[in-house]
């Protein structure tokens, strides 16, 4: 027998997981074709929320990259559009004029975004119409990509629709900077999985992130002609924003199939193996079929699907039947933790509902029990027993007469004993349908490493949210014998050495420049992106007699100075514990004027910024103003952030503006694998934020100085790990100067201080730090001493350019 | 970067000695490829990383890839590109590659200095 032709028609998560399936099943019987309208391979569309968020970077959301079809035997007509099914010729047409038969065909075109009848959403002619500039449908890839560049020079978003994705498309936008209002049809928030009280509970917490939230408001039209610029509402009011957001939910593609003639409703039918109903060659899989009545929206009824259907098309099981699917969410919006099963309210009388809710805390969980049997649960703001629920709802466990140990973990040991009793079938993964089971038998079978078993089972790859269950098992079934990752450890993904090691052999060997390790270690062949860590492990390691080349540079290291979204620059001279004076002032106010510095601004630590310096200005900024480099713009020692202190305060207990300010002139500019920002308060007021510092130090009563460390309060909050107390100001600039320099030698490259220390621990560093266990101590100041040494003002290349086209942008031919 | 017949193209000086060359601007948001970091295939975009292939221009798989121009040295250190037609040279927001240049026409830019010290911040 030859090979039966397969054509697949849609290239989505449905399209792409079914083949996958097949191809699991053995499916040499089949010669695959699939044909997909988006120019390019499967991605997960679930992460599309974390890209428009920035948590995820575009390329890790592909599941099947091009060469996956090509590995696999699969032909791909990228880019292209069916355009006919003729099931009796068994044939089907696509817009590029290609014929194409088949033997078995699966439908899986998926859905697209429903945009409810709202005036002025479309421009231009009624049949070649598209969306007004700044309306958007949340969708795809091209969606998201089009959403941030709009985003890009937008204030104010409205997202219409209070559901899963509008809140997470919200939330992404907020975090790019944008105000973001939610304006939602029902009278609560994600109506359709929450009651009353936790929909309120969302809402409080969703509005204390900054979004706003409309309900009961219907959308009449879109306001604006050229672009919009605004919304109406059906009561009259209306909203003012520059975009806007459509997240109102999804329309089965069903046209194709209806119009070949197959039996389609709201979407195509299907029988229990996934068959179009009553055609014996077609089958539909995904967003754009419909089983027994109900349409699916969410990924795993798609997985559940698949696997049935390749199970019938292959014969690996030719009974295997699809009975539908029991829905689970979670939110995926930072700061708000969510999940959802089954129904958000009782529906019957008997249905026994246990309910607990803190709202103080934001804590609200809610099981609803029928017949002993788990059929909903919602849990917001502690997720304590979110995978024991989930698997009583998927499974239809019997549950604990105890009904408060559904809600909580009632003095029983937590979680390692859950992952031990987990049964095999136990789904962990619900985004990719992976099982502990399969888990465990790839590592049964070898796998040793988070990142290996993640790759071949493709548990954790989907939202993300399991990563830390996934590490759980593997750890509990390679029993003590998990392998750290080796390339966890190296210092650059080119260069199989930890950091350690590395600088050990660039000092034996005398490599003194980046191209020599290039040469060295990596067979001559550059990487880009590991450049500048690599120069700073040089610089760390040989001080001055470093060999600086200019390309291993980023660009702010090459001209002094941060670029900024046009390719301008800012400048920031140093003052040194945020102490000024009128002439200091004065000379900026007169660089200011003279330079035409568009903005100036006062930083979070205490300098003066001045913003849109095109590059061939910067020399001549640098010489008027007469200050030296505030180094705001490097992987180094930035800034010290002080409190008026004993001279004027009247609680100060110590001089915090003197010892911030020698720290300031002591360290500037020391190379570091991250930035180190600084603090030193006068008083446990802590006025000047110390214990949020990469190293703060806070006097107490007795002329002693608190030193914290790997504290922080930027995209990551942390409270200063107190490392020791400290009889005077000469031992706090040496312990800090000690600190840093152990920092420096240990951390990988822009580990910042927060990360260093919840790795290394606040033990082992102040055993090695503070109380020299390892003898080391000394080496630590004598190496600092050095570095300190070879400082010199980087702003002196103004006058003497370290390469010609040093500040040029344009040069002439 | 520099200003050949009123268009505006980057020219890099790798380390091996070769040149290359590319449009001025990432499709992404408008960041300056000349002030990015560079090894023997690729440039790294100094705003958000966007990294491109210094000889198809290609980028990640779902990112617009960028234009690249032969450009060549010859023997007196001059750099030889060749450019598409005027006119017809991208834009930053149909940023193509341009892998066929229609009707090539030879641009001569005479180079100095700047060699030596492989500064990729202009020229």
């Amino acid at each position: 027998m030859g090979h039966a032709r397969l054509l697949v028609v849609g290239n989505g998560m449905a399209g792409a997981r079914v083949v996958e399936e097949i191809l699991q099943r053995g499916g040499d019987q089949f010669e695959i074709t699939m044909v997909g309208d988006e120019p390019h391979g499967n991605y997960n569309r679930i992460s599309l929320s974390n890209v428009l968020a920035g948590s995820e970077d575009q390329r890790g959301i592909f599941l099947n990259p091009l060469d996956w079809y090509e590995d696999n035997g699969v032909t791909l007509h990228a880019g292209a559009q069916v355009i006919g099914i003729d099931r009796f010729a068994r044939t089907v047409a696509t817009d590029d004029g290609a014929v194409l038969g088949y033997e078995q065909l699966i439908i899986a075109t998926g859905s697209r975004v429903w945009l409810p009848p709202v005036g002025g959403v479309w421009t231009g002619e009624p049949q070649a119409s598209s969306l007004k500039p700044g309306v958007f449908g949340f969708r795809t890839l091209r969606d998201c990509d089009e959403m941030l560049a709009w985003a890009g020079h937008a204030s104010h978003v409205a997202v219409v629709g209070g559901g899963l994705l509008g809140l997470e498309a919200a939330r992404g936008l907020l975090g790019r900077g944008l105000k973001a209002t939610v304006v939602h049809r029902s009278d609560r928030l994600m109506n359709a999985q929450l009651d009353h009280q936790a929909a309120a509970m969302l809402q409080a917490a969703v509005e204390s992130m900054g979004i706003d939230v409309l309900l009961g408001k219907s959308t009449s039209a879109a306001l604006g002609s050229e672009r919009v610029e605004g919304l109406r509402f059906a009561d009259g009011s209306e909203l003012d924003c520059d975009m806007v957001v459509f997240a109102t939910g999804i329309r089965p593609n069903v046209e194709l199939a209806a119009r070949a003639g197959m039996c389609v409703e709201r979407g195509i039918v299907v029988d229990d193996s996934m068959r179009v109903l009553d055609e014996d060659h077609v089958w539909a899989v995904g967003e754009c079929c419909q089983h027994r009545g109900e349409l699916y929206g969410l990924v795993a009824p798609l997985w559940e699907q698949a696997a049935v259907l390749a199970d019938r098309i292959t014969g690996a099981d030719a009974a295997a039947e699809y009975h539908g699917s029991k829905l689970a969410t979670k939110l995926k919006v930072s700061g708000v933790e969510l999940a959802t099963m089954g129904l958000p309210e009782p529906e019957h009388p008997h249905d026994e509902v246990v309910c607990f809710s803190e709202p103080s805390r934001g804590v609200y969980k809610t099981v609803i029990v029928r017949d002993g049997k788990l059929v909903g649960a919602t849990l917001l703001g502690d997720m304590g027993k979110v995978s024991f629920l989930m698997q009583a709802f998927d499974r239809g466990t019997v549950l604990p007469e105890e009904r408060v140990s559904l809600l909580f973990d009632i003095g029983g040991p937590a979680t390692e004993v859950s992952v031990a009793e987990l049964p095999d079938e136990a789904q962990v993964c619900n985004c990719n349908g992976v099982t502990k089971g399969d888990i465990r038998s790839c590592v049964a079978g070898g796998g040793r490493t988070l990142r290996g078993v993640m790759a071949k089972t493709r548990a954790g790859t989907g939202c993300g949210s399991c990563k830390s269950q996934v590490l759980d098992i593997v750890e509990w079934a390679a029993g003590g014998a998990m392998e750290e990752d080796p390339a966890a450890d190296w210092y650059v993904p080119s260069i199989p050495m930890p950091k350690a090691e590395l600088m050990q052999a660039a000092r034996e060997q005398g490599l003194r420049s980046v191209s020599a390790v290039f040469a060295a270690f990596a067979d001559g062949s550059q990487d880009a992106k590991a450049k500048p860590a690599l120069a700073s492990l040089l610089r760390l390691v040989w001080g001055a007699d470093y060999d600086d080349e200019r390309d291993a540079r980023f660009i702010n290291d090459r001209v002094h100075a941060n670029i900024q979204k046009d390719g301008t620059f800012s400048v920031v001279p140093r003052i040194s514990g945020g102490v000024t004076s009128a002439d200091q002032l004065r000379k900026i106010a007169d660089v200011v004027d003279k330079h035409e510095i568009p903005m100036v601004k006062i930083t979070g630590g205490q300098r003066i910024d001045l913003l849109g310096v095109p590059k061939e200005h910067l020399p001549a900024v640098w010489k008027d103003l007469g200050m030296p480099s505030g180094y705001a713009y490097g992987k180094s020692f930035r800034t010290v952030k002080t409190c008026v202190g004993s001279d004027f305060c009247r609680f100060g207990l110590g001089d915090s503006t003197r010892l911030g300010i020698t720290l300031e002139e002591t360290y500037k500019g020391l190379e570091s694998p991250a930035k180190l920002k600084l603090g030193v308060a006068g008083c446990p007021r802590n006025c000047s934020e110390a214990m949020v510092k990469d190293v703060g130090f806070v006097a107490v009563e007795g002329a002693r100085w608190e030193m914290y460390v790997g504290g922080a309060a930027g995209a990551h909050v942390r409270r200063g790990d107190l490392l020791c107390t400290l009889d005077s100001e000469d031992e706090a600039m040496r312990m800090a100067g000690r600190f840093m320099q152990y920092y420096r030698e240990n951390a990988r490259w822009l580990e910042r201080t927060y990360t260093f220390m919840e790795r290394v621990g606040v033990d082992e560093v102040r055993a090695i730090v503070i109380d020299d266990r390892d003898g080391i101590g000394e080496r630590l100041d004598v190496a600092m001493k050095a570095s300190i040494g070879a400082y010199k003002d980087p702003w002196l290349e103004a006058g003497e350019p370290a390469t010609p086209n040093q500040f040029s942008t344009e040069v002439a031919p | 970067m520099l200003r050949v017949d009123g268009h505006l193209v980057t020219v890099f000086h790798l380390r091996d000695g070769g040149v290359r060359a590319t449009q001025p601007w990432c499709p992404h948001r408008a960041g300056p490829l000349a002030d990015g970091l560079l090894d023997d295939d690729v440039v790294v975009c100094p705003l958000h990383g966007r990294t491109f292939s210094l000889d198809s221009g290609e980028a990640g798989p779902t990112e617009v890839g960028i234009a690249t121009y032969t450009a060549q040295l010859d023997g007196d250190g001059t750099i030889v590109l060749t450019l598409p037609a005027a006119g017809s040279l991208p834009s930053c927001s149909d940023g193509v590659s341009a892998g066929e240049p229609p009707g090539p026409q030879a641009a001569a830019a005479p180079f100095s200095g700047g060699n030596e010290h492989h500064d990729q911040g202009g020229a």
